[in-house]
């Protein structure tokens, strides 16, 4: 609770009052709000849109965290002109159409099988648990001091072509990892 | 920059001296390698009055106030376009401030998104943290997206400020800062809003420098300025000092023939070319002048010579003249005398003339009767009377019987009337002798009569002389049919040189009659007139004179009529009003001219002092030397010696002469 009104402190107006009205936990809030600044600070390949009004889709590996409505305070909003879709990762689903991958803490499992899915494209991988960056995860979300920061593994990030920002990457903290 | 410290009201004490000595080094401020030259400006000493109104600026040297007037210019201009670029700096300063200050902006603004956006606030004033550099920042904030205070930098020392207001984006200079509002955007999304706030000393800093900077500049440009203009100027002032150190030069030594030097083709060099043609044509005028004064003085001094030569002369000639004065009294009198001797000797010429032509009868006389004394017959008496004696006896007989004798008596009667005849013949012979020899008595009388005129005086009345006088040339006047006027006071008897008196007035009636004569003398003379007036002025003079209406005399000739030897007649001697002038001083009387001009008649009147003291003399020696003579008689005479010689009336004579016939 103390992370949500913080990060109803931090967060930018629209998102904080939009998640507000959601029963979604603050925690997720906070980190779409997280997940959606990271599309805007990173830049994909034009190939990896089919077009100029395809969305930039996040797609969830495991169980969704937003379904209290947390998304909806996204719909509408852009990175890079790309309209920001959410959806879940089912496993029928080819991980390379996603443009960022948030891998739930419990989805170890799934984990190395998506990172060897998505290898050769450009999905971003994040995951919230100890040791994803490490693992070949590109960001990893860890809370410190009851605050959401996040770590880059900059080898994995050089192994898709995305152009992450200079201003995310003085915002992480950067591991060094095995690469996917 | 002397001429900055040049003040007007510069104390009146320093004016000529100072002056002076200001004015010299007046076209060299600045330029040592000129203060040295000897051109000096010439300063026209004004009188303090009038010195004390000229402006001050007026009494300065012209090189000064080029200088003046430059360094003005130049220092106006410097300092116009200073603060023009100051102010011009200033305003382009705080456009930079705020360009400046929006690129930080900026720059912040954008470095700081990812840490707005994911709220990392340390991460943010870390960012701004950086500001330090940036030493006129002060204060750095960062809002979130609901207008919270996100990220604070506050440089140390700066007191604490209360958060601002948040204002749109934009920047605005407050009174002592520079403030600026941006938003941070994020994909087009407004994150949250950076506020700066600068202060404002980089502008003061920046003004002061500039102003440092600004004085510098103006003080090295306008030293630039004063040697390039001083140095400049000369090209100027050079020749133009030139020219009034030639002019007073000129003006000081009165010396035309210094030229100006031409230094430059341009106006100044056409002002010498200008200045030194007027010298040279002063110069000539002058050289003429002199000439001309030096021929003046030449002539001047000749003119001098000659006239000291000319007074020298004069009184040479005044002494001389007063010597011919003297000489001529001398000649005068001596040609007096000569003239008296010539014409006694005339007189003696014309007396022995008519004596030897009366003496050749004489002699003829003489001789005709010495023959007839000497074929007289007395001789035969005689020898009759010797044969009576011899027959003194018988002298009846012999008369009577002798043949001889009886021829006696018609021989006696025979030559008695034979004797008679000759006694009468010789009688008449005789008495034509008598008459030849009474006819020299007379010529000699005559002439003793013109001889010893002077010192026969008798008392006479003036009327009766001029009576006298008109009726021996009456006869001439009316054969011209000339009036004779007479208009005579009541004068008394005086005591008159009578002979001297009448022959001036014949002379003067004659002349008279001359003159009608020559008006005219195609013309009948019934016209003609002689006025005669005897007046008498007071009891000291008596004037006769004569008036006729004939020719004139011109002016020029009122008095020469009166020099010896002048006439206007064809026969004249020149003689008659001299000697008559001569006669009437000796008289102690005047005789003078009047005419009013030729044609126009004359009047010559004889001035006579009314005297009877020579009456008395007269009358002691008076005799009866002669009879009345009639006017016929005297016309005789002096149809035999002239006019001059008439000899009237009863004379006074002292010396009396022998008489020869009587």
């Amino acid at each position: 609770m103390v992370l949500g009104i913080l990060a109803c402190g931090v967060f930018f107006l629209g998102l904080c009052k939009a998640t507000a009205q959601t029963d979604d936990d603050p925690e997720y809030q906070v980190k779409l709000a997280f997940l959606y600044n990271f599309a805007q600070f990173i830049q994909w390949p034009a190939e990896a849109f089919s077009d100029s009004s395809a969305p930039l889709r996040i797609c969830i590996a495991g169980p969704d965290p937003f379904t209290g409505g947390a998304a909806q305070a996204l719909r509408g909003r852009t990175a890079s002109g790309h309209r920001i879709e959410i959806k879940a990762l089912k496993s029928k689903d080819d991980p390379r159409a996603c443009h960022m991958i948030f891998v739930r803490a419990g989805e170890k499992n799934a984990v190395t099988k998506i990172l060897s899915a998505i290898r050769g494209s450009n999905a971003l991988t994040i995951g919230e648990s100890k040791g994803f960056a490490d693992s070949g995860g590109v960001i990893n979300l860890t809370l410190q001091d009851n605050k959401l920061q996040f770590e880059i593994n900059l080898d994995a990030a050089l192994q898709t072509r995305l152009k992450i920002s200079s201003k995310l990457l003085a915002l992480a903290k950067i591991v060094k990892g095995e690469t996917p | 920059m002397s001429e900055e410290a040049v003040t007007p009201d510069r104390p009146p004490e320093n004016g000529s001296a100072a002056s002076n000595s200001r004015d010299r080094q007046a076209c060299h401020a600045g330029v040592p390698s000129l203060a040295w030259s000897p051109i000096e400006v010439s300063v026209q000493r004004v009188p303090e009055s009038r010195r004390a109104e000229t402006a001050w600026y007026g009494r300065l040297s012209i090189k000064y106030k080029l200088l003046g007037i430059t360094m003005a210019v130049v220092f106006a201009a410097l300092l116009l376009s200073c603060a023009a670029f100051a102010g011009y700096d200033v305003l382009v300063f705080r456009h930079s401030l705020i360009r400046d200050l929006q690129t930080l902006a900026e720059l912040i603004g954008s470095n700081s998104t990812a840490a707005v956006a994911f709220g990392d606030k340390s991460a943010a004033e870390e960012m701004l943290a950086g500001l330090r550099a940036k030493p006129h920042l002060y204060l750095a904030r960062i809002y979130n997206a609901e207008g919270k205070l996100f990220a604070s930098y506050e440089r140390r020392g700066v007191p604490h400020r209360p958060n601002p207001r948040l204002q749109a984006d934009g920047s605005h200079f407050e009174s002592d800062r520079l403030v600026l509002f941006q938003g941070i955007v994020l994909e087009g999304r407004r994150i949250g809003t950076l506020y700066l706030e600068s202060d404002l000393d980089e502008i003061r800093e920046r003004l002061t420098r500039f102003s440092g900077i600004t004085c510098l500049v103006l003080m090295a440009a306008l030293v630039t300025a004063l040697g390039l203009i001083s140095k400049l100027l000369g090209i100027i002032c050079t020749p133009i000092l030139h020219l009034a150190q030639i002019a007073k030069r000129v003006s000081m030594d009165q010396d035309y023939s210094i030229r100006a030097e031409k230094q430059n083709s341009d106006e100044l060099g056409e002002l010498v070319d200008g200045f030194n043609e007027m010298l040279g044509r002063v110069q000539r005028q002058r050289d003429h002048l002199e000439e001309e004064v030096s021929i003046r003085t030449s002539e001047l001094l000749v003119a001098k010579e000659n006239a000291e030569a000319a007074a020298r002369r004069l009184q040479e000639e005044v002494t001389a003249k007063e010597l011919a004065n003297t000489q001529l009294a001398e000649a005068q009198q001596q040609l007096m005398d000569v003239s008296r001797r010539a014409g006694m000797a005339e007189i003696a010429t014309g007396v022995l003339h008519n004596v030897g032509n009366v003496l050749n009868s004489v002699n003829v006389s003489a001789t005709v009767v010495a023959n007839k004394v000497r074929d007289s017959r007395v001789t035969k008496l005689s020898a009759l009377t010797g044969m009576l004696e011899e027959h003194s006896s018988g002298l009846s007989d012999f008369l009577a019987n002798d043949p001889q004798g009886q021829r006696v008596f018609p021989y006696l009667t025979k030559l008695s009337s034979h004797l008679e005849g000759e006694r009468q013949g010789m009688l008449q012979e005789l008495k034509l002798l008598m008459e030849h020899v009474g006819h020299i008595k007379q010529i000699v009388a005559t002439q003793q009569s013109y001889a010893k005129v002077s010192g026969l005086v008798e008392i006479i009345s003036p009327a009766e002389l001029v009576e006298y006088a008109v009726r021996i040339v009456q006869p001439g006047l009316e054969a011209r049919k000339i009036r004779v006027e007479r208009d005579f006071d009541d004068v008394p008897p005086m005591a008159l040189d009578k002979h001297t008196v009448l022959q001036i007035l014949l002379n003067l009636l004659r002349n008279a009659e001359y003159a009608i004569t020559e008006r005219d003398s195609a013309r009948n003379y019934s016209a003609g007139r002689i006025l005669i007036r005897i007046r008498r002025s007071g009891d000291e003079l008596v004037r006769v004179s004569v008036t006729d209406n004939g020719i004139g005399i011109p002016p020029e000739n009122l008095t020469k009529i009166f020099s010896h030897g002048f006439t206007t007649r064809r026969d004249g001697h020149g003689f008659g009003l001299h000697s008559g002038a001569n006669a009437a001083q000796e008289m102690g009387g005047t005789l003078y001219a009047e005419s009013g001009g030729p044609g126009l008649g004359a009047t010559v009147t004889l001035e006579l002092p009314l005297t009877t003291a020579a009456a008395d003399e007269c009358a002691g020696v008076r005799r009866n030397g002669g009879s009345p003579q009639e006017p016929e008689a005297l016309e005789e005479h002096t149809s035999l010696l002239g006019a001059r010689t008439a000899n009237l009336g009863y004379r006074c004579e002292t010396i009396g002469i022998p008489n020869i016939i009587r």
